[in-house]
């Protein structure tokens, strides 16, 4: 008995996007590595908390910065990119945003054929389905898209989340747990027995 | 020099290419993950706030936690993806698909289960490398109550050592004294 889930379209054209991708993984890491700290028993209940919530809000603030501002910008300059890189591919010419090459691929083909007509006569020029190299155009996007998510995750979320997670801690009432000190543990020094 | 940029040219549309028609997973976690590696302990030896040592740990322990990401993420995803195809080789239409499913949901596994779970394991080997696990040096010193001293030897017949006449008086007791004689 084979689960259906592995033969879906549906799922295979979301497995096929950057932007997908990163979000359900970090999502992933947001439940995953908070859960793991809780789980840990060689430390105290407060670390716990702590951790985890820094964890939790350390992902929340990856998943926000590249999925709401990096991958967007670097999704739209792609094709500023690429028409300078490639200057002889059709696909480049004829759609000025990916966003607008996007709805061309999730056209029949006698729709695209249709809309190439109409950025032909709009352009002046007279492109074919068989010019517009479709998988130079969705790589570039897919490429630049894993740039802008390492820009976001790994170089801008680090700094971006320094100083905001501590005073949001602070703010839920979760302050930096204090070291165990001698006069607060549980191995407290005995009083000396005056009466033995 | 025109024939190297050209050369580089095609094997970046080669790559391109490659991406848009299979863009596998993998490339994107392992790209992050790699970058994590080097970015992310920079930027926490860089954190003034924290202590020398605390920051030197905390890029040690990010590090640490790549090296275990990078490997984890290929095995789960590619190991994911044979299963896949081993799955429906009987139907090449379904294998490609389950194939890019199945590495997918490898990843998806690696990151929400196995890397943490790897992690913890990793981190606390490193930690009693490191002796992050034994109490530190400076700590106080703790009142011992537990373990046994030494007993002190009391006598409590103290006339059997200085005899049996110690408290009565004799003549002797008022005898060479100072003062007022009669």
């Amino acid at each position: 008995m084979i689960p259906p889930i592995l033969t879906n379209p549906a799922i295979y054209n979301i497995t096929q996007t950057t932007q997908a991708q990163v979000a359900i993984e970090t999502g992933l890491k947001a439940v995953g590595r908070p859960g793991f700290i809780l789980l840990d028993n060689s430390i105290d209940k407060n670390t716990k908390k702590y951790s985890s919530m820094k964890e939790f809000l350390y992902q929340l603030t990856c998943m926000a910065v590249s999925l709401g501002v990096v991958i967007p910008v670097f999704k739209k300059g792609s094709f500023g990119i690429a028409r300078k890189l490639f200057k002889d591919e059709a696909v480049f010419q004829a759609f000025k945003k990916s966003d607008d090459f996007n709805k061309f691929r999730k056209l029949s083909q006698d729709e695209k054929i249709s809309k190439l007509g109409e950025i032909n006569s709009s352009n002046g020029k007279n492109y074919e389905l068989k010019d517009i190299n479709e998988d130079l155009a969705k790589g570039m996007i897919e490429v630049t898209s894993i740039a802008g998510s390492i820009l976001g995750l790994s170089i801008l979320s680090p700094l971006i989340s320094r100083p905001f997670i501590r005073p949001v801690l602070k703010t839920l009432g979760m302050g930096e747990p204090k070291q165990q000190t001698p006069q607060n543990s549980e191995t407290e020094p005995a009083k000396v027995d005056v009466k033995a | 020099m025109a024939d190297l940029t050209g050369k580089i040219g095609n094997t970046v549309k080669k790559i391109l290419v490659s991406v848009g028609k299979n863009n596998k997973p993998i490339y994107t976690v392992m790209a992050i993950a790699t970058a994590n590696g080097i970015f992310k302990p920079i930027s926490s030896l860089t954190d003034k706030k924290e202590k020398p040592e605390a920051r030197k740990y905390a890029a040690l322990r990010e590090f640490a936690t790549e090296c275990v990401a990078v490997p984890t993420y290929w095995a789960c995803g590619v190991g994911a993806a044979t299963l896949g195809a081993k799955l429906f080789k009987d139907n090449p239409e379904k294998k490609a698909i389950a194939r890019a499913n199945m590495m997918f949901l490898g990843v998806c596994t690696a990151a929400f289960v196995v890397i943490p779970a790897v992690c913890s394991g990793a981190l606390i080997i490193l930690d009693k490398i490191l002796g992050k696990d034994k109490p530190e040096k400076n700590e106080p010193a703790k009142l011992d109550v537990t373990s046994k001293t030494p007993e002190v030897q009391v006598h409590s017949d103290i006339s059997t050592k200085f005899g049996a006449n110690l408290y009565r008086p004799s003549m002797n007791t008022f005898i060479n004294r100072g003062g007022l004689k009669i």
